[in-house]
């Protein structure tokens, strides 16, 4: 009772990601011209980066509580969930290429949006960097803590905004076909939605398995 | 002091909005007819014949394979993220109850 109790949004997450497998697989979808059976891509590469932009959020929330607090394990959750968010990042950069290539003939066309958001995973990449190479850990939170808090708010207009202002091939840009309009669609809705809460969790995951090795690490190494 | 960064983030957050706004402003004076570029999936969607989807593979029933491969590897991954996280537990148990036992935790470690 207990470990329901402690773990119950973990096996709500496996429970999730089972029905978005399974579902994602086999529901009708909407026979559409060039997208084809690709559209079931929309449960598997689109929640990576909605899970990436929920955990950079929380993550940046987290820095903005170091900041306020110096709690040192309020850092160890800003960069434990960047982590998490940075690898949903590159793991939804790859899953875009596959889709790209089959679907609009290159792996990597210069899209505004790929390219915006290499630019993004870069300016994380720079966080990582950074942390690195600040061996004092008071120093290192704080200065991070503001590094996550710019790099948050470069994030959301290159990913989110820009993108949609110039023309893109990627869906909510002016004068795109097909699958734009997804979010009409209430069938492929029914398994969007909740695989995005699944695939988050498990990021979530992850990385609370990483903050906890971190308090392991901080515990034997300073007693 | 440390309120400027919670002003700075403030501000490039509400500024993103207008940027928004601006965009829809464009959009509307281009496209008009195509509902801000969105075009709605009809039924039509659902039920023409001439788009390929994988219906030979899905009347062969072979479908189900793929769902069966990918459900295990997920499986798989979740019961080795399990596993993980008990070592892990375990680790905690040794490393944050030293107060009850100090000598014997230290020969462990």
């Amino acid at each position: 009772m207990n470990l329901l109790k402690k773990h119950w949004w973990k096996i709500a997450s496996v429970i999730i990601l089972f029905y978005t497998i399974i579902g994602g697989l086999l529901i009708e979808v909407p026979r559409l011209n060039i997208l084809n059976e690709s559209i079931r891509n929309l449960f598997f590469h689109v929640p990576m980066w909605f899970g990436m932009l929920l955990m950079l959020l929380a993550s940046v929330i987290y820095s903005i509580m170091y900041l306020k607090t110096s709690n040192p394990k309020h850092d160890d959750w800003a960069v434990e969930l960047a982590n998490s968010g940075i690898a949903f990042g590159v793991l939804g950069i790859l899953t875009g290429m596959w889709w790209a290539q089959f679907t609009w003939g290159q792996f990597w066309s210069g899209d505004p949006k790929q390219n915006a958001s290499a630019i993004a995973l870069l300016i994380y990449f720079g966080y990582l960097l950074l942390r690195s190479a600040l061996p004092d850990d008071e120093k290192r939170g704080r200065i991070s803590a503001v590094f996550n808090i710019f790099a948050f708010a470069t994030y959301i207009p290159l990913i989110y905004i820009l993108p949609r202002m110039v023309f893109s091939m990627h869906p909510g840009a002016e004068g795109n076909p097909a699958f734009s309009a997804y979010d009409y669609d209430n069938d492929l809705k029914k398994v969007f939605y909740i695989a995005i809460i699944g695939w988050t969790l498990l990021g979530v995951w992850v990385a609370q398995i990483r903050v906890r090795m971190r308090r392991i690490e901080y515990k034997t190494l300073f007693d | 002091m440390k309120n400027i960064y919670l002003l700075l983030l403030f501000c490039s957050l509400a500024f993103s909005p207008l940027l928004l706004i601006a965009q829809t402003n464009n959009t509307n004076t281009e496209k008009q007819a195509t509902k801000n570029g969105k075009i709605p999936i009809t039924q039509r969607d659902y039920e023409n014949s001439d788009v390929l989807m994988a219906d030979i593979f899905r009347e062969n029933g072979k479908i189900y394979v793929v769902v069966a491969v990918l459900t295990t590897i997920f499986a798989g991954i979740v019961v080795f993220l399990v596993i993980t996280e008990a070592k892990l537990k375990k680790l905690e148990d040794l490393v944050f109850s030293e107060r009850k036992s100090k000598n014997t935790t230290h020969k462990v470690l």
